[in-house]
């Protein structure tokens, strides 16, 4: 058909102009969507590499128990700061890449998007942990808690030095100081289980529970201090 | 897109109020139906619909259309004139005249030939969502689309153009 009928057909079928159009869209809500289905939204924008490092070690870890099953518990702790890195990486991306003004300006606030992801990263790791706990728990004759404590502690003191690093400094350089303060954790969690066997014995128990309580308090600080500057911005 | 949640929703509100106009040719009416079909969409469909979101709008859209039939005894509607848009008045002769002579040939078609003019030509619906609709396949949208076009041409070659 030729253009000018095209679009001469167009105007014949023209309606008058509506009226109610721009009160209608304004007060039109956006549909409704569910947390999970949120939440699964944001799964796909979750870096690849953030779960390939979580299989990994979840791998190493698996691998440990059967090769080295007496220094599987100075394995997972050293490997758990890895863990918490790809969380406080995750949430300063949009920062980095300087995505907050977009994020914040498409139809969720950057408030739930982060904590989404952050929610998200946590929830696996949590799973991971728990699937790792028994390997640990039978290989080193332990029990659930002190396992539990001597893996979480590394764990949550780099999400804690990384989200207060994240808050304080801006770009990669922020990142590359998050990398460090992992490698760091992680080297001193492999070298005091190895050098140090003092520390796991059951009378410290009290400390390292009194350093995951602490350390666990400021990381949930760091993570609603780091919402609440995403607010500001 | 519509499925994917974030609607046009300005473009799609004139594609539907201008299909519910043709069907209704009442400007009152068409509105209020075309608000009616964007809230029972999101209503019905939200954003969990694997359905096609045209299909819906246009389907939902026709079926309130038809109610309003049933209810204002609007059947010969469609028949009725389109008013001349204001836009035109200004204009040379000879658009003035091919615009007659299109309106002249259009008036010549059926309602249904007209329907999927409207909705090819003018809505730009695409192939797959117009078959959709119709519940028919794409190669029968195109064979249906293809001889209403050839009544359409040899109409305007009827009222003298080209």
């Amino acid at each position: 058909m030729r253009r000018e009928v095209r679009e001469e057909l167009k105007r014949v079928f023209e309606p008058p102009k509506p009226q109610g159009k721009r009160a209608f869209l304004r007060a039109l809500a956006q549909p409704r969507i569910s947390i999970l289905r949120f939440a699964l939204t944001q799964l796909g924008y979750i870096r690849r590499w953030s779960w390939a490092v979580s299989v990994m070690i979840f791998a190493g870890s698996v691998a440990a128990s059967v090769w080295s099953p007496s220094r599987i518990l100075g394995i997972v702790s050293a490997f758990a700061p890895l863990l918490a890195l790809t969380v406080v990486t995750e949430s300063g991306r949009s920062e980095n890449y300087e995505m907050a003004e977009l994020e914040t300006a498409t139809r969720f606030s950057l408030r739930s998007v982060l904590l989404a992801r952050l929610g998200l990263l946590g929830l696996a790791n949590l799973v991971m942990f728990f699937l790792l706990l028994p390997v640990v728990v039978w290989r080193q004759e332990l029990g659930v808690l002190r396992a539990g404590l001597y893996i979480l502690l590394p764990y949550l003191l780099t999400a804690f030095a990384g989200l207060w690093v994240l808050r304080r400094f801006r770009g990669r350089e922020a990142v590359y100081c998050c990398v460090g303060i992992a490698a760091c954790i992680s080297f001193l969690a492999a070298m005091l289980f190895e050098t140090v066997p003092q520390l796991y014995q059951p009378d410290m128990v009290s400390w390292w529970f009194a350093g995951v309580l602490a350390f666990g308090v400021g990381t949930v600080r760091q993570c609603t201090g780091i919402v609440r500057d995403s607010l500001a911005a | 897109m519509l499925g994917d949640c974030f609607v046009d929703m300005e473009e799609q509100y004139d594609k539907i109020y201008r299909y519910c106009y043709f069907r209704l040719r009442s400007r009152q009416a068409a509105e209020d139906i075309t608000q009616e079909t964007f809230l029972r969409y999101f209503e019905r469909y939200q954003c969990t619909t694997s359905e096609q979101p045209l299909r819906c709008l246009y389907t939902i859209a026709r079926n309130l259309c038809v109610d309003e039939y049933r209810r204002d005894s609007r059947e010969a509607a469609w028949a009725q004139p389109y008013p001349y848009p204001e836009e035109e008045k200004g204009e040379g002769d000879e658009q003035v005249l091919t615009g007659l002579l299109v309106r002249a040939a259009v008036a010549s078609l059926e309602q249904d030939e007209q329907e999927l003019l409207l909705l090819r030509y003018v809505n730009e619906v695409p192939i797959q969502s117009i078959a959709q609709f119709y519940g028919i396949s794409r190669f029968a949208v195109y064979r249906r689309l293809a001889a209403v076009t050839k009544r359409f041409q040899a109409a305007l070659r009827k009222e003298g153009f080209g």
